[in-house]
């Protein structure tokens, strides 16, 4: 391998990437959110295009409940927001919301979608509750990004009890998945093409592939006994590293032969340099597997913590771009790079002055998620209306807020929030206290659980809709005490102002005039059955709806 | 009658009949006699000394043991082209039924004057294994050095008239009647003598018939059907009845009684599947007073119950647990008094009829998880030696004590 | 019509959803018919969409005991071979009304795959991919939903019929998840409307209200799509006569026979005749580790009665040069047999069959040795027999779909099509 030649190509493609560098972040500069808004401004005008204008209270509050917690305001909270007068009432309810019980739960739903995904098919992935749990808490305690990934990618301790083992662990005995996965993931890059030639039109070989997936081929499973996490026994996986063991590498897939054993491949940082490591095959030769039964002695060098090091270096030139982009495509819809996870020099940013800026920034910040978070929602970009003529979902100069499908989780949840039923459930037995309690989540799971196409895109679903017009949703209609349907019914309110309560409860917003008219028109019968059998289909319309079923 | 000691039960012969697998055997009209006959439709009769005659022989690690010198097959009875299923001794044992995939059963006369001379392999396996030990040009001296050179007979009956394979064929105690059923539900009854059909009658369903037993007086028959169930049959797979032979009427539904459909349907063999048919009663035999009836569950899912029933009401006596997997074949003691059985475990098993009770488990498991079977089992006419055809390739004789 | 020219060019896109649309607040008819100004149009165009069955042998059928006998050899088994109306091509005994229907079937005794166990070759044998951590491959059926169905359709463009494999669309996404029915044509749950259908009607035209309030303002596509498939779900109640076959059944039962497969294959020939393009019924129990042959004496019969009724039926209605059935399972069977009478899983060299649209008939392909142990001609990997059927169906089987921004085509990089079975 030419080493010099190796070096000019890495340094080209850094100059590709890294147009222009902004200095670090000092004391005195504007804000972050301000950077966001001056450099989307920027693009309107090149653009010639007329942006949305601002969005109102009641949208942005549905808007950032879902976003930061994953669900809707109840009755209550949109009514004392919307009355609230106060002009900071924006900011000081996205502060509410960063410190929120729910804001631990909800990110860690979402990242583990993207760290595993909703069926994942690897070893021993459906059984990865201590993975979620250390998610969960590691959000909630704002545990900063490269700390997250160093622990996912270094997999210390077992997989149920410290959890973040099993980011590793569901690649068990698959180095090549492996590779393609952290560096789509860490570093945004798409590697698999490279798996069995070189990459037609991006600059990483075949090499570069066997080199990334030699970080992982010495890693073993040991399970060590088993215990219980959230009421489920679960075995302790943890991550052993052998001193010896390498992946091969036969050339070309296509002039692979039978019975080729292929070349050991050393590990390689992506389009840098190799990993210099110690020679240990004298040291452990006939290196057995390690037993099952008790936690693994570590190696004497450990190639993943090389790894590790540097995925989430400073230095690294991609992972606080890539890490930049998700964090920005999660509230703004979708990536300054697009895809998300193809950032090569053929697929070049929207703005790229603006990515810049932000990894730069979150370098500077240490990669503070809930400081990115809240410099990214408090803009006015994010703050955007998303009504207007143009049709596209996740629109590409950011001139309109996105329309998002709401999550399986999110949507279960919030219809929880919105009947009231949550409120219902508290009273119920200690078994019915989950998250999930009130219908069948499996259900909600397969109909709801990946409403896109495989480029991130919604699609209607008619499964979905068999699910919404026969399923279970009659379930947290309940008429039971402090239900939605019961406070309905029990008021002596006239008609009209008790659709300003469904309206408030079920879309967090008040009720334009025809609304309501024609809501009260609708349950505005003779007797209580009646009244209830009309209130349930008048909600049941409000929650099956396309307002209802997206974020906006 | 004596009765049965486990411990006085010796092997004694090991008859290498190699190639596709030995599945059905017989005694003739003496202890000496042996018919077997194997899955390519071949069968061999063998001439057994009234007393072994001792000799070193190998065990199965090739070590050399003290055993007896082993006969080799004398007669070959030529007509079948496939699977023999049952192989059945006249009341004098002077001839001979046997019933075959190939649609036909045929009766032969054992002392009919051979036609013609053939030559069988019966080492087969034998000779593979050893010629992979030697080299490559020394290999055809081993596999095709002759054989065994056998008279060869003819039947002298062909009993035509089945569309399917025949699984199922067994003589009345009194010796006048012969039953055979095929998998197409086709039951005939024969008359043993003339080999005219007496009777002739459509079992119901889909279901294969896999045994079928005569009553000692020949006036009775049951009947077991079973279908490998495929999971999306809208008919029923199994049946266990007993018909009157004059007019193929139907007397008891055994399932029928013991699982009334009322219960649970649609599926209302459901229970009956799991408690009672199992893999399919594969095999069936009439006490010798007719009174009861022993019915084994074959394949390998049911755990190889043998269920006794009485024969008039179609009660379950008791059942009985012991083979591994599934039983192969039955036999009751001319006094009533025990019953045989063989099964997939390469094992028989002799069973007190009164009681349930075990009296011997004679032979190891032989194979891995799953393992090799007796695939049917014959005593002599005076009950002191038994023989199983094992399908790993020969066929074993006991003494029995 | 010209035969060379492509029904898209005839009905693009527009029209289809346009037909649709005009027809949905009405009683719509199935997949066709709404969308035609004449009947007779709507049977030119049925006539000429392409469209697919898969029968699926879970489990695995035995290539001996179907196709690929291997008589008098040691492990040949019991079976006999029979004539066919092809001259000098043989099929098992267990095949009779198959060994009629010879003249229409390709048969191909070549397979050559790549994973021997059920779960991998369940995955293999419906996406032509093994699995991977990181994408969820789409099966063969969301492919041919995607390329050949109707946007605007009432049934849905892959259904499957208590078969096996839960990879469903995979990255294609739900739009063309498959509707899947119990083996005993049972609906899939929530299918079925339970309220009165003037409690159903004021309701739709509340929600109706509702959705106009919000399109008033909100333009995205999303919503739309939203709303088209809240459509899709209100026609389909009225297409759900299309999945019942009760009334036809005594008039077919002796032609497809009493089984639960057989009437199933009366099923599918319903809902392609209505336009679905990708129909797959599932048979279970050919994982014959044990009693192999009683095992296929048993499964056959029934299916070898449906699948035959069903080339007959596609055939006498004119539909078969257009509709191609798949037969197959995810593995073969060993030439040994084992102390249980049984098989175990091979996949060295085994069988499939094709019939219909774009495919031979009365040909073999491929062949393996005395004992068939091996592949000795005419090779057939998954990929090859995956870009074959999509070429049969008219698909470039280089067509990509994204799994995020990764292209996967839909027959792995490399695979030929096996030109000498098609048409």
């Amino acid at each position: 391998m030419d080493h010099s030649h190796r070096a000019l190509t890495w340094l080209a493609l850094l100059a590709a990437f890294i147009t222009v560098l902004p200095p670090l972040a000092r004391a005195g500069d504007p804000p972050l959110r301000n950077v966001i808004d001056t450099e989307i401004a920027k693009v309107w005008s090149r653009e010639k295009i007329q942006s949305a204008g601002p969005c109102d209270d009641a949208t942005f509050l549905r808007r950032v409940s879902l976003d930061l917690c994953g669900l809707i305001p109840t009755h209550d909270e949109a009514k004392a927001f919307l009355d609230d007068s106060a002009t900071d009432k924006r900011a000081k309810l996205i502060e509410r919301l960063l410190d929120h019980a729910r804001y631990g739960v909800h990110q860690s739903d979402e990242w583990d979608m993207v760290f595993f995904g909703r069926k994942p098919p690897g070893y021993e992935a459906p059984h990865r509750e201590g993975f979620k749990r250390w998610l969960r808490d590691s959000f909630a305690q704002n545990t900063h990004f490269d700390q997250l990934a160093r622990a996912m990618l270094k997999a210390e301790g077992n997989t149920a009890e410290q959890g973040a083992a099993m980011y590793l662990v569901q690649y068990d005995r698959h180095p090549d998945d492996a590779a393609i996965a952290v560096s789509q993931t860490f570093l945004g890059v798409q590697l698999q093409c490279a798996h069995c030639h070189d990459h037609p039109y991006e600059p990483w070989t075949q090499r570069d592939f066997y080199g990334m997936a030699a970080f992982f081929a010495r890693l073993q499973m040991v399970k060590a006994g088993k215990t219980k996490v959230d009421d489920k026994e679960l075995e302790k996986i943890y991550l052993a590293e052998l001193n010896t063991g390498d992946v091969k590498f036969t050339g070309s897939a296509k002039d692979a032969k039978p019975g080729q054993k292929g070349e050991p491949v050393k590990p390689k940082f992506l389009l840098a340099s190799d990993l210099e490591e110690p020679d240990l095959t004298a040291e452990f030769k006939d290196e057995k597997r390690i037993p099952d039964g008790s936690p693994p002695p570590a190696p004497k060098f450990s190639r993943k913590d090389k790894l590790a090091e540097w995925v989430t270096s400073p230095q690294n030139p991609y992972f606080a771009r890539a890490v930049a982009n998700r964090l920005w495509a999660q509230f703004m819809g979708r990536g300054l790079v697009h895809p998300i996870d193809n950032m090569s020099a053929s697929n070049k940013p929207s703005h790229p002055e603006l990515l810049d800026a932000i990894a730069q920034e979150l370098i500077a910040h240490q990669f503070d998620v809930k400081w990115l978070i809240r410099e990214l929602v408090s803009s006015q970009t994010y703050q955007l209306a998303s009504t207007g003529e143009v049709a596209d979902a996740k629109p590409q100069w950011f001139e309109r807020a996105r329309t998002r499908p709401l999550s399986a989780e999110e949507l279960l949840e919030s219809w929880r929030v919105a009947t009231n039923f949550e409120v219902v459930a508290r009273r119920k037995p200690e078994e019915h206290k989950g998250r999930f309690y009130g219908v069948t989540f499996d259900y909600i799971r397969n109909y709801f659980g990946e409403p896109n196409n495989g480029v991130g895109d919604f699609q209607g679903g008619l499964h979905e809709h068999l699910y919404l017009n026969n399923g279970e949703l009659g379930r947290l209609m309940t008429s039971e005490k402090d239900g939605l349907i019961d406070q309905l019914l029990t008021s002596t309110e006239p008609w009209e102002s008790r659709v300003e309560r469904i309206y408030l409860a079920v879309l967090s917003r008040l009720p334009n005039a025809a609304e309501r008219a024609k809501f009260a028109d609708y349950c505005d019968v003779q007797g209580k059955d009646s009244q209830q059998t009309r209130l349930q289909e008048a909600i049941w319309v409000l929650m099956t709806c396309s307002e209802f079923r997206f974020n906006h | 009658m004596p009765d049965y000691v486990a411990d006085k039960i010796k092997p004694v012969w090991k008859l290498p009949f190699e190639g596709a697998w030995p599945v059905a055997v017989s005694f003739a009209d003496s202890s000496s006699r042996v018919i077997a006959a194997n899955q390519d439709g071949v069968m061999v009769q063998w001439q057994l000394p009234e007393t072994p005659v001792a000799a070193k022989v190998k065990d199965e690690n090739g070590k050399e043991i003290d055993g007896f010198e082993t006969p080799l097959p004398t007669r070959q009875l030529i007509g079948h082209a496939n699977t023999v299923t049952q192989i059945v001794p006249s009341a004098n044992g002077q001839i001979l039924f046997s019933a075959s995939y190939d649609r036909t059963v045929f009766a032969w006369d054992l002392n009919a004057t051979p036609s013609s001379e053939s030559e069988l392999v019966v080492d087969r396996d034998t000779r593979e294994r050893a010629a992979k030990r030697v080299e490559a040009k020394k290999r055809p001296e081993i596999l095709d050095a002759p054989g065994v050179k056998l008279a060869s007979i003819a039947p002298v009956n062909t009993l035509t008239g089945h569309k399917d394979w025949i699984n199922a064929l067994d003589l009345s105690r009194s010796g006048d009647r012969l039953i055979s059923g095929d998998d197409s539900g086709l039951v005939i009854v024969w008359d043993a003598k003339t080999r005219q059909k007496i009777s002739s009658w459509q079992c119901p369903g889909v279901a294969w018939i896999v045994a079928a037993a005569l009553s000692p007086d020949g006036q009775t028959a049951v009947i077991s059907q079973y279908r490998r169930k495929g999971g999306d049959f809208n008919n029923y797979p199994a049946g266990l009845r007993i018909f009157k032979v004059a007019d193929g009427s139907v007397l008891l539904d055994v399932l029928a009684t013991l699982y009334p459909k009322e219960k649970n349907p649609p599926y209302q063999y459901q229970y009956a599947y799991h408690e009672f048919v199992a893999d399919g009663l594969v095999a069936l035999a009439f006490s010798p007073d007719g009174k009861l009836l022993a019915a084994g569950q074959g394949g390998e899912g049911g755990g190889g119950k043998i269920h006794f029933l009485e024969t008039e009401t179609g009660k379950v006596v008791r059942s009985v647990t012991g083979h591994k997997y599934g039983v192969t074949d039955l036999l009751f003691t001319a006094d009533g008094k025990y019953l045989f059985s063989a099964g997939r475990d390469t094992r028989f098993r002799i069973t007190r009829v009164e009681d349930g009770g075990e009296v011997a488990v004679i032979g190891k498991e032989r194979g891995g998880q799953f393992t090799d079977w007796l695939a049917s089992i014959a005593l002599s006419p005076d009950e002191r030696r038994l023989a199983a055809a094992d399908i790993s390739g020969f066929v074993q004789v006991w003494d029995l004590g | 019509m010209n035969p060379d020219c492509p029904l898209e060019e005839h009905v693009s896109r527009r029209a289809l959803l346009k037909g649709v649309l005009a027809t949905s607040s009405g009683a719509t008819v199935a997949n066709w018919g709404g969308l035609f100004a004449s009947p007779a149009r709507a049977e030119e165009v049925k006539q000429n969409q392409k469209r697919c069955i898969l029968l699926w042998m879970n489990g695995g059928a035995s290539q001996f005991e179907t196709f690929d006998m291997k008589i008098g050899r040691p492990n040949g088994g019991p079976f006999r071979p029979i004539s066919t109306n092809v001259a000098s091509t043989q099929v098992c005994e267990l095949l009779p009304k198959i060994s009629q229907q010879m003249d229409k079937l390709t048969v191909i005794r070549s397979m050559h795959t790549s994973q021997i166990d059920h779960p991998q070759g369940i995955h293999l044998m419906h996406t032509a991919y093994s699995e991977a951590a990181n994408i969820r491959f789409p099966e063969f059926g969301a492919v041919i939903a995607k390329s050949l169905g109707h946007v605007g359709s009432s049934l849905p463009n892959f259904i499957k019929i208590g078969s096996n494999g839960d990879s469903g669309s995979g990255f294609l996404g739900p739009k063309y998840q498959p509707f899947t029915m119990s083996h005993d044509g049972r609906l899939p749950t929530f299918a079925q409307s339970s309220l009165a259908p003037g409690i159903e009607s004021r309701r739709n035209e509340l929600r109706q209200f509702v959705e106009d309030q919000y399109a008033v303002k909100h333009h995205v596509e999303t919503a739309k799509m939203h709303r088209e498939a809240y459509e899709r779900a209100r026609r389909l109640q009225s297409a759900l006569k299309t999945f019942k076959i009760d009334d036809e059944w005594a008039k077919y039962e002796s032609l497809y026979g009493d089984s639960f497969f057989g009437r199933n294959c009366l099923l599918a020939r319903q809902l392609v005749e209505a336009g679905v393009p990708f129909v797959e019924i599932g048979h279970s129990g050919y994982d014959t580790h044990a009693d192999n042959f009683t095992g296929h004496k048993g499964l056959l019969p029934p299916m070898d009665q449906g699948w035959a009724g069903l080339l007959t039926d596609l055939h006498e209605r004119g539909l078969l040069a257009n509709t191609l059935v798949v037969w197959m399972g995810e593995i073969g069977r060993t030439p040994q047999i084992n102390n249980r009478a049984g098989r175990d899983h091979y996949v060295r060299a085994w069988s499939t069959a094709l019939a219909g649209g774009g495919v031979k008939g009365g040909y073999v392909h491929g062949a393996t040795d005395q004992d068939g142990r091996d592949v000795t001609s005419g090779e057939v990997k998954e990929g090859d027999f995956f870009a074959t059927i999509y070429q049969a169906l008219g698909i470039n089987p280089s067509t990509e779909h994204f799994a995020g921004s990764r292209p996967v085509p839909i027959a792995p990089f490399g695979s030929k099509v096996v030109r000498d079975l098609l048409v």
